[in-house]
């Protein structure tokens, strides 16, 4: 289980800044206003950018 | 500077890629950035995935130096740039997204937030009706056109924001772009300073490849020795750049000042081999497109920083040779746009051109860009242009609701001995300026009574057509229909010929008879789309009045369609146009109850005109007051009542029972039933002096809808003068009301729904179901107030008829007022003020009431009367 935890958390460590943010944020229940806020970006680009980032993080935590 | 691998964007590339797919929900994608980040490229990938999978491709840049020109973006995409704006975009779009085959389309725009307005309108319409797929990129933080954000904002294109590559992948990058593992220390270093951002880091290689900085050590790059190198990529690339050998410079430069250019022109101005070494480099991109093989810089930051850079002496000598090479009678790439060309002229070291700038200006002012058609003119003038570019620049002035500008010049125009068709084009435009913009209808007056004692011939035919504006919105409109009948329209032009036009529209509409005149209508706007004056927005402005002598007669579906045509064709066009397309569709669906459109494209238009002298904003301010409360937001309806007033125009004369009308709709919904009867009777009043037979009967209608009782007569004597399906019913209505005839009531009803103005359908039922009650009949009382509350409850109006249907209690039209200003908590010496009744006599008319309702207290009776309001189930 710790081992999961530490392979999630490398994983996105290892993502794009923003993307890495935008899940934490996410995952903490924060407002979609703050984090478009916190990542400058326009609330319509929230779902696509979480988007990108879940499949980024999907592909890290895949890699071989 | 060869291309990097595209490095870190699969999954971006995938939801492009998903755009590309059939039936998808968004018409595209718009990828926003910081400069650097890799829009461009993305949207190059995008392109060539696309071109695989079989569709045709087309690319449009917005740039700096196109940005000021309309259309400048698209022109490689114009056969020809003149002629009816909407026509000339049209074809544009045609081009764009025309494809052999018939194979789908992907347009990619790069740097959308550079395009120009009327670019950005063809963008809008391709995405709107799915023309072609579209792929826009926009640089966060920068502002964009409006055409363009809507672009997402409303949901049209879905929204990419690309973000700077991770560590990881800047590191992988590095490796693949130098063919080989890079020193820890190195990449390190590399991604302190650049943080993902790709074309800092390919800015940085190149650099320091050249200085000899980054070399291969033991099987590793590594980075040696210290560097003179600035934190920021604009400063990086103004390095790059300046350290370019000076032809090259001299290519990147020529580009940057009148991106996109015609190979053609760069091939007449530069050195081929240099041409060549900018392409290898990577500073500059040939697009081989038709008509005209173009070229564009390699990135925009490139332009930014040698226009910043360079000087403006050589930047304005630059332009001067671009501009001379395009001005040649034999220039090697056709067509000139006539505005680019000026537009260059004008900021190069070469002497004005008075003919260059004023055909520029005619050209700006068709493609709606009327600040730009105004600099030019001016322009024009100060290179001592002739009467073109006077009369030019006085239209555009006045089209932009600068007044006393308008007035310095066109004064002096007038005091000048000219040839005719010029003089009474001047006149003309100088009484048009005095009348709205500057607000002074005596001067204006002034102006065509001196001109019409000094015109003869054809001269005083033109002239009079202003005469005729000036009698319709005076509210003269048997004058002025006069006028129109003695003046030989075959002697006017497109802008007299519309003014005509207009005059006729209102005077007939008042007087009743909406659908004559419409050919000559016709006639003119169709002059105005081919014509070199730039009559385009008179056109609009006649759209306006047609629709709104439609609604005065009744013909609403005629109006609707009209509208409708209209605001499909406008909404979207940047300035003007699209504020008046907002208004007309506005008004009808005013007058056939949908307030909810009514009120937000009124308000849009009235917020849109607001900052102009012109008389708009109070124009449209009525029928906004009228849309408010009629919804019954009796607070919203009087706050813009109020501002309504401070919006007055003196030239709108011809609007006055309009006015009165829609203060009586406010206080209708402040519950004010007999102040709203009162008003609409001074309103007809009005009318009736001025002869405008139509708007009484509008007037006299809101009369009924507030319970008068007393309009039959006069309104049988009108059905007499006035045509279309409004009167006959509005007689109808008044007779079986006076005559508390139910069914006919419910027959008239019927007949107004057909009409369309569903709301008066409402009044109608809601009168029948009283008149039922009064003779016991039950039955058909039940269907009337059903009826009425649906209706009512479509167009999600409130009207005091409504109100009263939806209260079967037996109290009089006055108990029933003063009941509902108690339950909107007025006390009853504010009642008496309200009703301009005495506080004894208010006490009475409770006391009454109590009674007949077998209740004790004035809260009772409040609780009462809301109990039994419409939309609580009760009715």
């Amino acid at each position: 289980m710790a081992h999961d935890v530490d392979a999630y958390e490398a994983a996105l460590r290892r993502l794009p800044e923003a993307h890495s943010l935008a899940l934490r944020l996410r995952s903490a229940g924060v407002a979609d206003e703050v984090v478009c806020e916190y990542l400058h970006i326009e609330t319509e680009g929230l779902e696509t950018l979480l988007r990108v980032a879940e499949q980024k993080l999907h592909a890290e935590l895949h890699k071989r | 500077m060869q291309a990097w691998p595209l490095t870190g964007r699969v999954e971006e590339l995938e939801v492009i890629a998903g755009a590309l797919c059939p039936d998808q929900p968004h018409g595209g994608v718009v990828i926003a950035g910081s400069a650097g980040v890799g829009k461009t490229r993305l949207a190059r990938e995008a392109m060539a995935l696309a071109a695989e999978r079989g569709r045709a491709v087309r690319w449009i840049t917005g740039t700096a130096a196109a940005q000021s020109i309309p259309l400048g973006a698209c022109a490689q995409w114009a056969d020809r740039l003149d002629g009816d704006p909407l026509q000339l975009v049209g074809n544009v779009m045609a081009k764009v997204t025309a494809s052999p085959n018939g194979a789908p389309v992907l347009v990619v725009v790069d740097d959308a937030r550079l395009l120009d307005n009327l670019s950005s309108f063809v963008l809008h319409q391709i995405v709107l009706r799915r023309a072609a797929t579209v792929i826009a990129t926009v640089r966060t933080g920068a502002p964009a056109p409006d055409a363009v954000t809507a672009l997402w904002k409303d949901g049209h294109l879905r929204r990419l924001d690309l973000q700077p590559l991770s560590h990881g992948e800047s590191d992988a990058l590095l490796h693949s772009a130098l063919d080989g593992p890079v020193s820890a220390a190195c990449a390190e270093r590399m991604w302190r300073l650049t943080r993902g951002n790709v074309l800092f880091l390919h800015q940085l290689v190149n650099q320091e490849m050249q200085a000899r900085r980054l070399v291969p050590h033991d099987g590793e790059w590594h980075w040696v020795g210290t560097m003179e190198m600035s934190q920021s990529l604009v400063d990086l690339v103004d390095l790059r750049i300046g350290a370019t050998p000076g032809p090259v410079l001299e290519v990147i430069d020529l580009v940057a000042v009148a991106e996109p250019l015609e190979l053609a022109y760069l091939t007449a101005l530069a050195d081929a081999a240099a041409i060549e070494d900018a392409e290898r480099r990577g500073l500059i991109m040939v697009s081989r497109t038709r008509p005209n093989t173009v070229v564009r810089l390699g990135h925009p930051l490139y332009g930014e920083v040698r226009l910043a850079q360079a000087g403006n002496l050589r930047l304005s000598r630059l332009r001067g040779r671009i501009a001379r090479e395009m001005g040649r009678p034999s220039a090697p790439a056709r067509p000139v746009d006539p505005v680019r060309l000026a537009v260059l002229w004008l900021q190069s070291d070469l002497t004005p051109d008075p003919d260059v700038f004023t055909r520029a200006a005619q050209a700006a002012f068709r493609r709606l860009d009327v600040e730009l058609a105004e600099r030019l003119a001016a322009a024009a003038m100060a290179a001592g242009a002739g009467l073109d570019a006077e009369l030019l620049r006085g239209n555009a002035l006045m089209t932009l609701s600068r007044g006393a500008e308008g007035e310095d010049l066109l004064g002096v125009l007038t005091s000048r001995p000219l040839p005719e068709p010029a003089w009474s084009a001047a006149v003309n435009l100088r009484a048009d300026n005095l009348l709205w913009p500057l607000g002074q209808p005596e001067q204006s007056r002034k102006v065509i009574d001196h001109a019409l004692a000094a015109a003869s011939g054809p001269a005083s035919h033109r002239v009079l057509a202003f005469r005729a504006v000036q009698l319709a919105v005076e509210a003269h409109p048997a004058e002025a229909l006069k006028i129109c009948e003695s003046i030989d329209s075959s002697q006017l032009a497109a802008l007299p010929a519309l003014k005509l036009a207009c005059a006729q529209t209102i005077s007939l509409g008042d007087l009743g008879h909406p659908l004559q005149g419409r050919t000559f209508a016709e006639e003119a706007t169709r002059l105005a789309a081919a014509s070199p004056e730039g009559a385009f927005f008179q056109a609009i402005i006649l759209v306006v009045y047609q629709t709104q002598a439609l609604i005065v007669g009744g013909c609403l579906p005629e109006a609707v369609s009209l509208a409708e045509r209209t605001y499909q064709q406008y909404s979207v066009v940047p300035g003007a146009a699209q504020i008046f397309s907002n208004a007309i569709s506005g008004m009808a669906a005013l007058a056939v109850g949908e307030l909810d459109t009514a009120v937000e494209r009124l308000g849009n238009a009235v917020m849109g005109l607001g900052d102009r002298t012109d008389g708009g904003a109070y124009h449209f301010g009525i029928d906004y007051v009228e849309a408010l409360a009629r919804s019954g937001d009796a607070e919203a309806a009087t706050e813009a009542l109020a501002q309504m007033e401070r919006n007055r125009h003196p030239a709108h004369v011809y609007r006055e029972s309009d006015s009165l009308l829609a203060g009586a709709w406010v206080s209708a919904a402040r519950g004010r039933t007999s102040q709203a009867r009162d008003l609409a009777r001074e309103a007809a009043e009005f009318a009736r002096t001025r002869g405008q037979h139509a708007r009484e009967v509008v007037s006299l209608q809101g009369a009924i809808q507030f319970g008068d009782q007393h309009t039959a007569g006069r309104l049988a004597e009108l059905a007499e003068l006035v045509d279309g399906p409004r009167v006959r019913l509005a007689a109808r209505w008044a007779a079986a009301l006076s005559g508390r005839d139910g069914d006919a009531l419910l027959t008239v009803s019927r007949d107004l729904e057909v009409m369309g103005d569903r709301i008066a359908a409402a009044d109608a039922a809601a009168h029948a179901t009283r008149a039922f009650h009064q003779r016991n009949r039950r039955g058909p009382a039940l269907t009337a107030s059903a009826r009425a509350d649906r209706l009512i409850t479509d167009c999600g109006a409130t009207t005091p008829a409504a109100r009263a249907a939806a209260t079967p209690l037996p109290l009089t039209n006055r108990e029933r007022e003063i009941a509902v200003l108690i339950s909107h908590g007025l006390s009853n010496i504010e009642i008496a003020q309200a009703l301009t009744l005495s506080v004894r006599t208010i006490e009475g008319h409770i006391y009454r009431a109590c009674t007949r309702v077998g209740i004790a207290t004035r809260t009772e009776l409040a609780g009462l009367i809301t109990q039994f309001a419409p939309g609580n189930g009760s009715a």
